[in-house]
């Protein structure tokens, strides 16, 4: 990874470590939490079985609408008082406890992006040091490029709380709206709506997640569009699956136009995988939180339990935010 | 490249298109003023200048935003580029562009704060916010020396006085002020995120009541600066759609609650407004009597048509100036706008005909093969197949009557065609249904050509005919067309062209919310109807793209999805008329005629069908196909047959 251009976090630093499937219950280390959202595909419950933990906890998110009936009998259960990603990640930290000389893994391949990105800010605010994140990616998604992830349509697009800065309302003049690309088009499409005066700039995944993924990536970019000319297109390029390198990424493109004031309002929407979607949370927790940034989604009613087949690989995330130096 | 003052030959024309930008937002501000084309009808309707004021709705691309940027002070500018100095006296206003979406004013709506709370918290914010927008016209006025330094200094320290902010320096700027009131409102955005995130309410000082910095920094401009004197300061506040409905009472008060010498222009899609109400006792402010409403879309639609017609000429004829091409003439002229019918169809009906005669025998079952053929000798018109086709619908009609079909088929042969009134009547109405038939029966579509069906097609939005005419162009060049010089635009590029923007605004029309999914599928099923009764052997309405229906009968679920269907201008409502027992309302909708190609339709405003409350419910009010399947099946036994319950479905 090429070291960072100016000065800011390094992000070069971190581990990240492929595992196959089976792999996961033979990793160097245990950790005494595991957190993941329970979903039906076979990538993440296989997860939670294999990986070793003391405590495990699974989280049922409400957009996946499983009656009690569904839900796991035996194990560790967060059931939220409300859909409301606030919510959500506050009582999934309560449940968790008092994490001081705890290790935690968080499986992210089930959750929300938006209560994923909550729940990072609240590890981020309890100045938890270093935490796990395990990702694993599908044999593959069960319709390719058509597949869609929510149901019911964008109930909304908004800023996720704990990521708003600051900015002159008066001044849009260079706005800017960088949209993480993925499959879902209905939902990047609602994004672009909402921010349709600020400039557009995609994030497509290269390398992908498998190598027919990019072409698919880019077909859902291509019915997006309307009316930008090529002059007006800008594409930035960011691995599907390293967090790392998709925040150093933001920081080569952004971190001195952000400063100069080249860039009245920077709103960061991780609609593409979740993985880069958490580097997208690292980079503006590291970096942005009192510049005229932040990071918005849209939210859908609900979510398909299902949208994939199989699991080829996980990956394993080690976040160390002293190393980091997110923490001063 | 799109905008050059060299005049380009066909070959340099090719990877340009001059109907790219097709949005508001996408164009700068000597663009906006390049390509304005003004309609006096809504300039003698609004003006910024006016006290009232005004709520300006529309669907998407209906010229809300292009309108309310036209207006604006750099824009404003630019129109008195030489002289700058009489900007405002010759005008009577400076218009002062704020951009509500902006404000990312959801991030105010936090759950531990209710509803009048999250509106004073987001009114300050928003009020401070106007207020930098404004600062920062008054430094545009100072670089262009239409305001003078010192007048700009007792400006900013009264506004710091205003704020409540004491300044330290002597002769404050436009920076300092602006610097100041950045303080106030990073300290309300940190604290806002900060609660969310802790789920607590945010705790922050409210410096000034409501309205006290939104309408006190419009009156200090105008008592401060000598050419804003009697100036009115108009607030152009767009995208009212990106605010909650807390946060549009607070905007309602301000309306209520104007003041002298400042207006305001609320600019939101017709989806978007959810509020009259102000935060005080729950007034209601009323169109006509606190502000006035434009619907612009309405507005263009309602309008003559040929209004409309000139203003995309116009339009059309400004875009392709500015890409160098200077047409002669009318647009009209440069497409292919007739195209005749085959003297020689497929005549699959009149093979079905046969079939049915054979098959049922008639309204009575009786017709041997001798009579069979009788019939059809006396409706045959193989060389002209449209008189050919309206004698088979008359037949049907017969049929479904119960008269005698033998009978039936020796009128419609009395006389030659030239002189049976009854065919020529048929003809009159069912023309464009006839045709439509007959082109599908050759493997072909209803056609959409020429530039007049075009602009209407576009349905009184500006944005809707400008995506027309970009798909047009887009296809003359892939298919090597040279538009715009010598040969018409063909019926292939035009018809590939409205399919392509038929999916485009079906697409884009994403209604945002819990009802998404059900308009989405409501109307494919709305389509499929409508496009199964035109081409049905006997349509019982000519030119069916409309229906009407008593919604105080439908689920309020159902009506609910109906509503979202039209705020987001899929379907587009028709002036209401009483049912026929008067206390029933009836209401009347039709797929917005951009759609008209996905579904086959045509764009007429004629054909309206009563639809019934089980049909609707099985349209928009479920997910379950089979009782769509059935409701369609139901509808289309009475239109073919051997035409099962006679008579059309009532709304009662």
């Amino acid at each position: 990874m090429p070291r960072s251009s100016s000065a800011g976090p390094n992000y070069a630093f971190q581990y990240r470590t492929r595992v196959r499937p089976a792999g996961l219950s033979s990793l160097s280390r245990s950790f005494d939490i595991l957190l993941s959202a329970f979903n039906s595909s076979e990538r993440v419950r296989s997860a939670f079985q294999n990986v070793r933990a003391t405590r495990k906890i699974w989280l049922i998110q409400p957009e996946y609408s499983y009656s009690v009936a569904e839900l796991p009998k035996n194990d560790e259960l967060v059931v939220p008082s409300s859909s409301d990603e606030g919510v959500v990640a506050s009582e999934s930290m309560n449940a968790i406890g008092d994490l001081a000389g705890k290790s935690i893994v968080v499986d992210i391949t089930g959750f929300m992006r938006h209560t994923l990105l909550v729940l990072i800010a609240r590890l981020f605010r309890a100045r938890v040091e270093r935490f796990w994140l395990i990702y694993s990616d599908p044999g593959r998604y069960a319709l390719n490029e058509a597949t869609l992830f929510s149901k019911g349509g964008v109930q909304d697009v908004r800023p996720i709380p704990g990521y708003y800065g600051s900015r002159d309302p008066g001044d849009f003049a260079t706005d800017t709206l960088v949209l993480g690309t993925g499959y879902d088009v209905e939902m990047m499409r609602a994004v672009v709506e909402k921010k349709r005066r600020a400039r557009r700039i995609d994030v497509l995944g290269l390398p992908s997640l498998q190598p027919s993924m990019f072409q698919e990536n880019v077909l859902s970019v291509a019915l997006l569009d309307d009316d930008r000319t090529l002059s007006q297109a800008r594409t930035l390029y960011a691995p599907a699956n390293d967090p790392f390198s998709t925040a150093q990424v933001l920081h080569d493109e952004f971190h001195d136009a952000l400063r100069k004031g080249r860039i009245s309002g920077l709103y960061l929407a991780p609609t593409g995988t979740k993985v880069q979607a958490v580097g997208f949370a690292l980079y503006y927790l590291s970096e942005c939180t009192e510049l005229p940034a932040a990071l918005l989604l849209p939210i859908p009613a609900r979510y398909d339990r299902e949208t994939t087949r199989g699991h080829s690989r996980s990956w394993l995330y080690e976040v160390d935010l002293r190393l980091m130096g997110a923490l001063n | 490249m799109l905008y050059t003052n060299n005049k380009p030959t066909v070959e340099t024309l090719s990877g340009t298109n001059p109907f790219r930008g097709t949005k508001a937002t996408d164009l700068s501000d000597s663009e906006i003023n390049e390509t304005f084309v003004s309609s006096s009808r809504i300039l003698d309707r609004i003006n910024p200048s006016q006290r009232m004021p005004v709520l300006l709705t529309g669907g998407k691309g209906s010229g809300r935003t292009h309108l309310l940027r036209y207006w604006s002070l750099p824009v404003q500018l630019l129109r008195h580029a030489e002289r700058p100095a009489d900007t405002f006296q010759s005008t009577g206003y400076l218009g002062q562009y704020v951009l509500l979406g902006g404000m990312d004013a959801g991030r105010f709506s936090v759950s531990a704060l209710p509803d009048e709370v999250v509106g004073i918290a987001f009114g300050y914010y928003f009020d401070l916010g106007v207020c930098s927008a404004l600062l920062r016209s008054i430094s545009l006025l100072g670089e262009l020396n239409i305001v003078t330094a010192s007048e700009t200094q007792e400006y900013c320290r009264r506004l710091l006085s205003l704020v409540g902010v004491r300044s330290r320096k002597a002769a404050p700027g436009p920076g300092d002020v602006l610097s100041s009131i950045g303080k106030i409102r990073r300290r309300i955005d940190f604290e806002v995120n900060n609660a969310a995130l802790d789920l607590r309410r945010p705790v922050f000082r409210i410096g000034n009541s409501p309205g006290e910095v939104f309408y006190g920094a419009a009156l200090l401009a105008r008592e401060c600066f000598a050419c804003l004197d009697g100036v009115v300061i108009c607030y152009l506040l767009d995208e009212l759609e990106n605010l909650d409905e807390a946060q549009q009472r607070y905007v309602q008060t301000l309306v209520r609650e104007r003041r002298e010498g400042v207006s305001l222009i609320l600019g939101g899609r017709t989806y978007g407004v959810k509020s009259f109400e102000t935060l005080a006792a729950r007034e209601v402010n009323r169109p006509g009597a606190e502000f006035e409403v434009l619907a612009l879309d309405d507005f263009m639609r309602t309008q003559n048509r040929q209004d409309f017609r000139s203003f995309c000429a116009e339009v059309v004829t400004r875009r392709l100036e500015l890409a160098g091409i200077a047409l002669s003439g009318d647009p009209e002229q440069y497409f292919v706008s007739v195209a005749q019918l085959p003297t020689r169809s497929t005549r699959r009906a009149f093979a079905t005909l046969r079939r049915t005669l054979t098959r049922f025998g008639g309204p009575n079952g009786t017709l041997d093969s001798d009579q069979v053929e009788a019939i059809l000798r006396s409706l045959a018109r193989a060389q002209n197949p449209i008189m050919e086709k309206a004698a088979i619908l008359a037949l049907y009609q017969d049929w479904n009557a119960g008269i005698e079909l033998l009978d039936s088929a020796k009128s419609l042969a009395l006389n030659g065609d030239e002189t049976n009134e009854r065919l020529a009547r048929l003809l009159r109405h069912f023309r464009s249904d006839l045709e439509a038939q007959i082109r599908r029966e050759m493997g072909g579509r209803p056609l959409y050509i020429g530039f007049e069906t075009l602009t209407v097609l576009a349905d009184g939005n500006m944005r809707n005919f400008m995506n027309i005419m970009k798909a047009v162009h887009s296809w003359c060049e892939f298919s090597g067309e040279k538009p715009w010089f010598e040969i018409p635009i063909s019926v292939a590029s035009q018809q590939r062209a409205v399919l392509d923007a038929a999916d485009w605004f079906f697409g884009d029309s994403q209604v945002v919310g819990e009802f998404g999914d059900s308009v989405r599928q409501g109307m494919e099923r709305l389509g499929e109807l409508l496009s199964s009764i035109r081409f049905s052997p006997k349509p019982s309405e000519s030119s069916a793209c409309a229906f009407n229906i008593d919604d105080s009968r439908l689920e309020a679920r159902t009506r609910s999805v109906l509503d979202a269907a039209a705020k987001y201008s899929l379907l587009v409502e028709r002036p209401a008329r009483r049912g026929r027992n008067e206390d029933r309302r009836v209401r009347t909708l039709q797929i917005n005629r951009m759609l008209a190609p996905r579904w086959d339709l045509p764009i007429g405003r004629r054909g309206v069908i009563d639809l019934s409350a089980r049909e609707i419910e099985s349209i928009f009010g479920t997910v379950d196909r089979d009782s769509f399947r059935k409701v369609l099946a139901d509808r289309l036994a009475r239109l073919a047959p051997p035409f099962r319950n006679h008579g059309d479905a009532t709304l009662f």
